[in-house]
């Protein structure tokens, strides 16, 4: 990524060619990211990808080995986390045991050294947006795991700070809070108008609720972009992969008849631009599961013959397992209609080329 | 069924006789020397002839009360000097021992194997030797906490073995400078054991009497003077300054009592 240096305005948050090595471990790798002020970022990584260990050093509990953090055109590199002025959500919360709830709210609060009607204020506000009413006086073990990450919440948050750090913040949660917090989250980024950074290894976290989506692996930056189009085009087949969930078929790209051929199938279709190639290749193609059209069964149709081995209901869609000729599953998701196909219905599988990602395989 | 009930009742009466010799095998002889301070006749108290004596008779003594004093300072500058490196080195071994830590722990642990005399023989040539340090109280004070601090850190390393270093995080994110991180979060979640620690580097040092003996000298503490007046006759008001001690000594576990009960009421996960 290279950033131009003439540009008129820095960047609200820059982090600029970040290298962390623990020993002989390389757990981030020349990481540069320019993050706005009213954005909501998220960080999609697997585990081990060093999420955490990007926001700690966004954070200062963790120095870089190489590179420098700019906050507002300010080199924050060398300055301790506490006069860094964020706040950050932990996975485990972190609440101090030992304090109440309001305690908890107000000390960030006191740590600032903010004037007691400031802290007055911030806590009514902090316990009017996070409807904690009724719980300013419990102790955190008096808490559930919602009321507990609520207060964490509000324990980053209550200061206003320049960012608000997030790391895995829902994943003690069961699901249904989780989704209930994560509309909840982004209404309280909204509304404070300050960037959050948020880690998660959870793709459809990532997508429900950021404006960027970072995708790092093994401690580099795979791809950054709008969440729409990492999803909609994913730049490298990790993130094809990692982003959104879809199935993936090895082929061969010959760039005469400008087809992509899935021997395996018997299935090919036109494809314009592989990338980098000429002649035949190897290729890989991923296509999202629901974008996979289903037809019924015909002799002489074009696409992959499978039959309809299982069908999962999912709310308003429908998650077909289909068995192909060659004992394989591939997962086809559908709204979900009337009724649902029949297990056993014979079909023929297709996508719109335009739909799917190609690769060039073996890199 | 009866007959089980009453079995039952014997095993109870059992057990709580148990308990009642155990206790009276403890304390039997500190109570005997609360008996003989406050008696008239201190070679036989028994029955008890009240008389305080004693205790007036103390209040006068000069070198007793030389000896008591010297002792608390011994034992208070002790205790604060051995929880302090005691709770450095905890620190160090929990957070930045690694994969070592346990050898670590090992050597910090390892003075408590060394006999108190030997310990106070080879200080008092050392500190000679390097420093010409003559015997006095800082030295008695140095060689007690080498003493203590192998108690002092096992104590409080139990403790924070169990303590989140991850509470400081949160705490310094939230603005908080790593001293005020300290004593607003660490501090008030591990404070048991740093009380516990202090107590018990404060009874050692107090009642210790070979450490302080070879490197003070003619200087009087508790311990040294009760050891020189076994040898021209005890005298009651030698019973009198340990009746004295012993109480001190358990209202200090007393306190250790109710600090580990307060912690209770409010677990930390
Ligand atoms: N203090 C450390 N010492 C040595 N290696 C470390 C340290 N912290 C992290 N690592 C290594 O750095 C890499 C990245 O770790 P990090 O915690 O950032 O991963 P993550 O993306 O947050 O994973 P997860 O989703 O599991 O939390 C891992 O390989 C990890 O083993
Ligand atoms: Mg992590």
């Amino acid at each position: 990524m290279n950033q131009s240096q003439n540009g008129a305005e820095a960047p609200y948050i820059r982090i600029a060619n970040i290298s962390r090595q623990y020993g002989q471990v390389r757990a981030l790798h020349d990481l540069s990211i320019d993050i706005d002020k009213h954005e909501f970022i998220a960080i999609l990584g697997p585990s081990g990808s060093g999420k955490s260990t990007l926001l700690r050093l966004i954070a200062g509990l963790d120095r870089p080995t190489a590179g420098r953090i700019f906050f507002d055109g300010v080199d924050v590199t060398d300055l301790p986390p506490h006069k860094r002025g964020i706040g950050m959500v932990f996975q485990e919360f972190l609440l101090f045991p030992h304090r109440t709830v309001r305690e908890n709210l107000a000390f960030p609060l006191r740590m600032t050294n903010q004037p007691p009607q400031m802290i007055l204020e911030r806590l009514d506000w902090a316990e009017a947006i996070l409807s904690l009413n009724g719980l300013m006086d419990r102790y955190p073990n008096q808490l559930s795991g919602g009321q507990q990450q609520r207060v964490a919440l509000g324990r980053g948050l209550v200061t206003h700070p320049t960012l608000l750090l997030l790391d895995e913040p829902l994943a003690n949660l069961d699901r249904e809070l989780r989704n209930e917090m994560e509309v909840e989250i982004r209404r309280y980024q909204k509304q404070l108008g300050i960037p959050f950074v948020y880690v998660t290894h959870n793709q459809e976290e990532a997508l429900s609720m950021s404006d960027r989506v970072a995708v790092i692996n093994g401690g580099k930056l795979e791809a950054l972009g709008e969440r729409q189009l990492i999803y909609d085009h994913p730049p490298t087949p990790f993130v094809a992969r990692f982003v959104g969930k879809s199935t993936r078929f090895d082929g061969a790209f010959d760039a005469a008849s400008k087809k992509v051929d899935l021997q395996r199938y018997n299935y090919s279709f036109p494809y314009e631009e592989v990338a980098e190639r000429k002649g035949n290749a190897r290729v890989e193609v991923f296509v999202k599961n629901e974008r996979f059209e289903l037809l019924p069964s015909r002799s002489g149709s074009a696409g992959i013959p499978c039959t309809v081995a299982d069908v999962v209901l999912r709310g308003p869609f429908v998650e077909y397992i289909l068995e192909t000729e060659a004992d394989e599953r591939i997962i086809a998701v559908q709204p979900k209609r009337e009724e649902p196909l029949a297990l056993g219905t014979k079909l023929s599988l297709s996508w719109n080329p335009s739909q799917c990602h190609v690769f060039p395989a073996g890199r | 069924m009866y007959a089980q009930a009453s079995n039952e009742r014997l095993t109870k009466w059992l057990m709580g006789a148990i308990l009642v010799i155990a206790y009276a095998f403890l304390y039997m002889p500190i109570i005997h020397i609360l008996f003989a301070s406050l008696s008239s006749r201190p070679n036989f108290p028994y029955p008890p002839e009240f008389d305080y004596g004693s205790y007036i008779r103390l209040y006068t003594n000069t070198v007793y009360q030389d000896a008591f004093l010297n002792s608390l300072i011994i034992a208070t500058c002790t205790s604060i000097l051995s929880t302090v490196l005691g709770f450095l080195a905890t620190v160090g071994v929990l957070r930045f021992g690694g994969r070592k830590a346990l050898l670590y722990a090992a050597f910090f642990a390892g003075p408590l194997f060394v006999s108190e005399i030997l310990l106070g023989i080879s200080s008092m040539s050392l500190y000679y030797l390097v420093f010409e340090l003559q015997g006095n109280m800082v030295t008695a004070i140095i060689a007690n906490s080498v003493h203590c601090f192998s108690f002092c850190f096992l104590i409080m390393a139990a403790l924070l073995y169990r303590y989140d270093w991850r509470m400081n995080e949160a705490a310094v994110v939230c603005g908080a400078s790593p001293a005020r991180a300290f004593y607003e979060v660490m501090l008030p979640l591990t404070w048991s054991g740093i009380l516990g620690s202090l107590i018990v580097a404060f009874v050692l040092s107090l009642n210790g009497l070979d450490i302080s003996f070879y490197l003070l000298g003619a200087t009087p503490t508790m311990p040294s003077v009760a050891w020189g007046a076994l040898r021209y006759g005890v005298k009651p008001e030698l019973y009198a300054l340990s009746s004295i001690i012993n109480i001190l000594v358990f209202a200090a576990i007393t306190v250790l009592y109710f600090v580990a009960r307060s912690d209770k009421k409010r677990p930390m996960e």
